[in-house]
């Protein structure tokens, strides 16, 4: 298991968020998280990649513990996660981002006196390569399209060289089309690198398409888990999503 | 113009060489007054790239700059006047001392954000400039530390004036290299999205306390070289208003661009001496140009004439201009 | 150290002459942190609203001559400011509120330059002074030290506003207003209400507030060009104490460091302003939102 979530809990004020969530992803896998709105799946993205700190309950990641630690600790450990809102850095040039990641992901950001600018080039086209973004390289983030916007954002997070990546709602606000090309990207960087991936999602094409294990969440529990085929014939999860698109 | 000799007017490097070699020539051709002023220009421009080092490249507003400079300056006194060292060991003396109080300081600011991050770094400055100002025994009180004693070599104007421009020119280099290494990148980075930046796997705070620290050595050698440019070391330079210079200049000039500050310091110091001549009233004049340009031009100089060189550029291409 | 006896009388009186500071201290903190609570600005100009105020009193009264140039005073001089603060709201902080921290302040910044210069110009530069008007002339006995009859005017005055000021933020329509605009602006604007016109408003609350601070200490002082620097740190220092928007916090602070000058003044002079300063620093360090205040949003 290459992450282990053990009865997790975390509340704002009288509002229980996460409710003893206990979820494992196995490595090389790509896994779905989904569940109505206000489930509770960023929380969960947040509590793992150290953006909040639980109340109670475990994350261990590659074995060791990693609970509680700063998001930049967790970062260089090997979880990296695109985020639902663009989260890029408007004034650095598409390179310049993908650049930086991966020097931060090698541990090269305290060094002052070397040019950044000739540093881990290939390693950064390689990926804007995947990402299908090299021809904008140089352009700033912020002139960039929406959809291309989004595209940096999972660049970033496949810069960070991770082991487990987070994405939250990559679909989020793309056309048809995107949406396959994004697919797409997931599948074929996953086969390719063996990255384990975590998606949360309300695409259910997407999510029974591609998933190979689905975590249902619900008022911050886990309500069911496994194959999308079992998970499809679930009645509680019906319920659930009764009076929501279901989409299948 | 072929292609090749385009490109390598762009990169800005054969400028900086004519800038450089300007510099260097201009006092042979040029009265005492003005190689005084432009003394005080280069060791500005100074003072105002190492406050951008933490403002436009870092996003850290500080109000408290002016004390590294003034400590600068009063370590770079006292050990020469005082103590009657070289004045090589106070200028080596001056970053330092400047530094130990800047990553004192920076530590306790970097645990605010913005607006009260400005707020401590503005009361720790005057903290400092009380003890400065009261403490008469050690620091000369509101009469500071006069007669510092200059090396002969350097007692004309014009070799003072070499001599500022080299340590400026060595500093301004080695500021060039931070800020476009990985960990200038960083900064940058953190500036624009603070957390987005921890998700790469940068810690915020620390790298923040670092160029905190690196800013105040760089404003210290700035003091230390003002100081024995005026012979005088005094509490005035550790108020807060003098705080608001360098970020005048940045802004002024573009906060966004290395080069900026320095123009904003040549821009605030011409200002300064064409309108003292023709009224008393510099600062009103300066308060307005400040208010125009803040609530005008939010990039600065260099910002409006590479905006404007961009556009400039691009029609010529026949490209459209870039948003 | 000093060489004052240390008795029940001299404590009473350090004790009222920190009142009379914390009192000026606290009209003027309290316009700087109404406009901070409201519309979100650190006007650093406010100090210099305050100068101008005194400069305007020391003018009225003469020209006017006496007791009744000073109740001219304590009337026109406040709705002088008022004016001059209505002109820069409209002027420049009506294009500023959206932008950063740092715009504001150089704006305001600016202003502090420009007013310098114009009170220098109006007024010139040596230093005014203004007697205390004969109907508060003389002092009151407290044991066998004398305390001024216009210092406790003045605290009378400084009471008085805070009272006011509680019932119109409590009491009245604008205040419930002000209130809401503190607590989520856009919602108010998306309601219909006039925002820009409740900012006005807010800001020439201050700005009356710090000119009235400046007829005030008028009598008590020199009336000088140094002034507004002065007073905007300290009243800063205040306002941050106290918690950046709050006025029970404005009260609290101006008490805690008209008496820190108080004491510390005689105790140890040179190091008065340091504990000032210091008290800030510890504020910042430990509870950046003042005493009073909240986190920022």
């Amino acid at each position: 298991m290459l992450l282990e979530i053990e009865n997790l809990m975390k509340a704002f004020g009288g509002f229980q968020a996460t409710d003893g969530v206990s979820l494992s992803v196995e490595k090389g896998s790509l896994c779905a998280l989904i569940g109505p709105n206000g489930a509770g799946k960023t929380t969960l993205f947040n509590q793992i990649t150290g953006y909040l700190v639980p109340d109670s309950g475990r994350i261990t990641f590659k074995g060791a513990e990693i609970t509680g630690l700063h998001p930049y600790e967790i970062s260089r450990k090997g979880i990296t996660r695109a985020f639902q809102i663009i989260n890029i850095f408007s004034r650095l040039t598409v390179m310049e981002s993908v650049q930086l990641a991966i020097l931060a992901k090698r541990g090269k950001t305290l060094q002052c006196f070397a040019p950044a600018k000739r540093m881990v080039r290939e390693e950064a086209l390689a990926v804007l390569g995947i990402v299908g973004l090299a021809e904008r390289a140089g352009a700033l983030a912020r002139e960039l399209s929406h959809g291309d916007q989004r595209v940096l954002e999972l660049a970033l997070a496949l810069a960070g060289e991770p082991e487990l990546l987070l994405l939250d709602e990559p679909m989020a606000g793309m056309s048809p089309f995107e949406r396959v090309k994004v697919t797409e990207l997931i599948q074929k960087v996953q086969q390719d690198s063996g990255l384990t991936v975590l998606f949360c999602e309300h695409d259910m094409d997407v999510v029974f398409g591609i998933s190979e294990k689905i975590t249902v969440l619900h008022q911050g529990r886990v309500i069911a888990e496994g194959r999308p085929e079992d998970i499809k014939k679930n009645e509680e999860v019906h319920q659930v999503y009764l009076g929501q698109s279901w989409g299948i | 113009m072929t292609v090749d000799s385009r490109n390598f007017w762009r990169t800005g490097w054969p400028w900086a060489g004519l800038a450089v070699v300007g510099l260097l020539l201009y006092p042979q051709f040029v009265s005492r007054y003005y190689i005084v002023l432009s003394t005080e220009v280069v060791i500005l421009a100074l003072l105002a790239t190492s406050y951008n080092l933490i403002f436009g490249y870092a996003g850290m507003v500080s109000f408290g700059h002016a004390a590294f400079f003034g400590l600068g300056a009063y370590a770079m006194a006292l050990l020469t006047k005082n103590y009657g060292s070289p004045m090589l060991v106070g200028l080596l003396a001056a970053p330092v001392v400047a530094a130990a109080f800047a990553f004192i300081i920076g530590w306790f600011c970097m645990r605010t954000i913005r607006l009260y991050f400005s707020l401590l770094s503005l009361a720790f400055a005057q903290l400092l400039w009380v003890i400065v100002f009261q403490w008469y025994g050690f620091t000369g009180g509101s009469d500071g530390i006069q007669g510092v004693p200059r090396p002969e070599i350097l007692g004309s104007y014009a070799s003072y004036y070499y001599f500022a421009l080299a340590a400026t020119l060595v500093c301004l280099v080695l500021m060039w290299f931070i800020v476009n290494s990985p960990f200038g990148w960083s900064l940058r980075s953190i500036r624009e999205n603070t957390q987005r930046s921890q998700f790469l796997g940068i810690n915020d705070r620390f790298y923040k306390l670092i160029a905190f620290t690196i800013a105040g050595a760089f404003a210290g050698m700035a003091g230390g070289l003002y100081c024995q440019f005026q012979k005088w070391a005094d509490p005035e330079l550790l108020f807060w208003t003098t705080s608001a210079n360098p970020v005048l200049m940045s802004i002024l000039g573009g906060m966004f661009s290395f080069v900026g500050p320095s123009v904003g310091a040549v821009v605030f110091v011409a200002l300064r001496e064409i309108i003292k001549v023709r009224t008393d009233y510099w600062p009103l004049v300066l308060g307005a140009v400040l208010l125009t340009m803040v609530l005008v031009l939010p990039g600065g100089i260099v910002g409006f004439v590479v905006d404007k060189g961009r556009a400039l550029v691009s029609s010529r291409n026949g490209e459209a201009p870039a948003p | 150290m000093s060489m004052i006896t240390w008795d029940l009388g001299t404590i009473v009186l350090l004790i009222m002459s920190g009142l009379t500071r914390a009192s000026i201290l606290f009209i003027v903190a309290a316009g700087l942190t109404l406009v901070f609570g409201v519309l979100r600005v650190i006007n650093m100009a406010h100090g210099s609203l305050y100068m101008v105020g005194a400069f305007i009193a020391a003018s009225v009264i003469q020209q006017v001559g006496g007791g009744g140039g000073f109740w001219l005073a304590l009337v026109a001089a406040p709705l002088a400011v008022a004016l001059v603060g209505a002109v820069i709201e409209f002027g420049v902080l009506r294009r500023i509120y959206q932008a950063e921290h740092v715009v504001q302040l150089l704006a305001t910044y600016a202003l502090i330059l420009i007013f310098d210069d114009l009170v220098k110009m109006i007024w010139g530069a040596e230093y005014k002074s203004v007697s205390i008007p004969a109907a508060f002339a003389g002092s009151i006995s407290i044991g066998d030290r004398q305390f001024p009859i216009y210092n406790l005017f003045v605290i009378f005055w400084a009471l008085l506003l805070a009272t006011g000021l509680w019932l119109l933020i409590h009491r009245t329509g604008l205040g419930r207003l002000i209130r809401a605009a503190v607590e989520d602006s856009e919602m108010l604007e998306a309601l219909g209400v006039n925002i820009p016109r409740i900012f006005s408003a807010v800001f020439i609350i201050g700005a009356f507030l710090a000119g009235l601070g400046g007829v005030l200490v008028a009598p008590l002082g020199s009336i000088g060009l140094g002034m507004d620097v002065t007073i905007l740190i300290e009243a800063f220092v205040v306002a941050v104490i106290g918690g950046l928007g709050s006025f029970p916090g404005a009260l609290l602070g101006a008490g805690i460091i008209g008496m820190m000058f108080s004491f510390g003044i005689t105790v140890a002079p040179r190091m008065a302003m340091a504990f000032v300063f210091l008290a800030m620093l510890l504020v910042l360090i430990v509870r950046p939102w003042g005493l009073f205040g909240e986190p920022e949003r």
